[in-house]
């Protein structure tokens, strides 16, 4: 990618950052889940026991369950919202290509919708720290967050960000929210789910096969998930959320032919 | 910077047909394209803004042409331009929208960025508001929020859409007077509904009528259409029948004063009027709904 090209990418990454942070209902959605989530913690059973890498990846599977619903919401209003505010045409006159603009608008975004998340996270894993009394409960947590979260944040950003392209925003809420609960949420044992494929976004491939936390949904159905596995799985779901937003691109351009 | 457009015609995946085999040779300096809505006015800027591609035909832009895809881009290097309906993103400061749109345009080195976003903010009066949210702004603002980032890039071609829609008479006059002196040595194509936009700003205009050409040359000629053809009537009875259209309406007194476009007097008391420019349009327009003669010319100017 030549210099002309990175520097719309940063614009468009700098701007569509700022006007994502800003969104008040970024912070209320998460503030409500965290309200939600962060009190369980006191249920969890025998805290000081368990090693500190267990506890960092069990807080961070835990959030990680639920609030990527609410990251990827977020995010599938992004490309929609430049047809409805009409800076589409505007935005066509500019010499910066599409490309720039759609990888500038998802990365931003995505970063900004990720700060609460980070916040959440920390808060979470530091009130664990701070009952254990063991402060590598937190420096666990930079790893755990990139290896378990990171990967299915991208492909679910991705894949929010370019399928409102073809689906109104409403429908795709819908499908997208079922979808999170069916392919992640759903034991394997009711229904056939990806719950325990290499496809699940919610980390249970570096939980149960990288960190080896006990129990889990996947337990008899998948017992021997592996390192290697974990390492797969973050692969393939990077890959695909690349794929979605080469798609959309494709998609873009090929909507600008037919005007 | 010259454009020479050459049989362009514009047919939608629908169908419709917004430019039919259009001509049209458009000089530096300031020019006028007028019409009537649905015209196809929006459509041709939106081709000369390589926005949209043309479906034949060819359109050039100095030396670019714009069925390229390398055309396209040149000209977008050195176009400024404001759609009929200009979007914003209302959570952007009036400073930080034209920013954005500033890296977009290609201005790389911020200090020199930041100081254009400056002096172009400053030069449309919206200087003290620039750190204010554009949801705030008025329809006027924002209209001036648009001639500051079409002018950027210190564009050769600048291309403005029905730029005074919705704006007060206060604010359209200074608009206008704003373009004109932005013309100078750029081509500056202002497509307009508003006759009296055009009166005040281009010698030189176009009327575009259900995707063609019907009227392309001196601003001053679009009068000649009319000529012979405006009457005065001053009735205290019906509004005026006939083949004839009422331009204006005026309550006087006891009566009402008429202002008509007519081949012959509507009655025997109609007073002969001379011509304005906005006489000189409706008498185009009521020729291309009526049946022409073969060979008859359809304007003084250059018709088509």
């Amino acid at each position: 990618m030549t210099a002309a090209a990175l520097h719309p990418l940063a614009g468009t990454f700098r701007y569509e950052f700022r006007m994502q942070i800003r969104r008040p209902a970024l912070w209320a959605l998460f503030a409500m889940a965290s309200l939600l989530l962060l009190p369980s913690i006191s249920q969890w059973p025998n805290l000081p026991t368990r090693a500190p890498a267990e506890l960092a990846g069990s807080a961070t599977h835990h959030i990680n369950t639920y609030l990527p619903i609410i990251f990827g919401l977020l995010l599938a209003d992004r490309l929609v919202r430049a047809r409805r505010l009409n800076t589409l045409e505007l935005w066509e006159s500019f010499p910066a290509g599409r490309g720039a603009r759609l990888w500038g608008t998802f990365l931003g975004a995505a970063s900004a919708s990720l700060v609460p998340l980070v916040l959440i996270n920390l808060a979470l894993v530091g009130l664990i720290a701070r009952a254990v009394g063991d402060a590598h409960v937190l420096a666990w947590e930079l790893p755990i967050f990139v290896l378990m979260v990171l990967p299915g944040l991208l492909f679910v950003g991705a894949f929010s960000i370019v399928c409102t392209l073809a689906l109104p925003l409403p429908l795709y809420a819908i499908l997208f929210i079922g979808y999170w609960f069916w392919g992640n949420v759903v034991q394997p044992s009711r229904i056939p789910t990806l719950t325990c494929t290499l496809l699940t976004p919610i980390g249970n491939n570096v939980a149960y096969g990288l960190l080896k936390l006990p129990g889990g949904p996947c337990l008899g159905v998948w017992p021997a998930a592996t390192a290697a596995q974990s390492w797969e799985s973050i692969g393939l779901l990077i890959g695909l959320a690349l794929c979605a937003l080469a798609a959309g691109q494709i998609v873009l351009s090929w909507r600008a032919g037919q005007g | 910077m010259e454009i020479e457009i050459r049989g362009l015609t514009k047919t939608y995946p629908k169908g419709v047909q917004a430019l039919k085999a259009v001509d049209l040779s458009i000089p530096r300096g300031m020019f006028g394209l007028l019409g009537p809505n649905g015209a196809g006015k929006t459509t041709l800027m939106r081709i000369l803004a390589g926005i949209v591609r043309p479906s034949a035909g060819q359109a050039r832009v100095g030396p670019h042409d714009l069925a390229t895809g390398e055309g396209r881009l040149a000209v977008k290097r050195m176009l400024g331009y404001l759609p009929q309906e200009l979007g914003v993103y209302p959570d952007l400061s009036a400073e930080e929208f034209v920013d954005y749109v500033a890296i977009l345009k290609g201005l790389s080195n911020a200090a020199a960025r930041r100081a254009r976003v400056a002096e172009l903010l400053e030069t449309v009066g919206l200087a003290e508001v620039a750190g204010r949210k554009l949801k705030a702004f008025s329809g006027g603002m924002k209209r001036r929020v648009g001639i500051a980032q079409a002018l950027l890039n210190d564009p050769q071609l600048l291309i403005v859409d029905e730029p005074t829609a919705g704006l007060d008479p206060e604010e359209r006059i200074r608009f206008r007077n704003l373009l004109v002196g932005l013309a100078g040595d750029r081509t500056v194509l202002l497509s307009t509904h508003i006759v009296e936009d055009v009166a005040q700003t281009s010698t030189r205009l176009a009327v575009l009528s259900a995707g063609r050409v019907i009227y392309q040359g001196e601003t001053a000629g679009l009068l000649e259409a009319a000529r012979g053809q405006v009457w005065t009537l001053d009735t205290a009875g019906p509004a005026p029948l006939g083949d004839l259209t009422v331009v204006s309406a005026l309550n006087a007194g006891a009566g009402t004063r008429y202002r008509v476009i007519a081949p012959a007097p509507p009655t025997p008391a109609a007073v002969p009027s001379e011509p304005s420019l906005e006489d000189g349009y409706v008498a185009l327009m009521r020729r291309r709904t009526a049946p022409l003669a073969p060979g008859a010319p359809i304007a003084a100017g250059r018709g088509v």
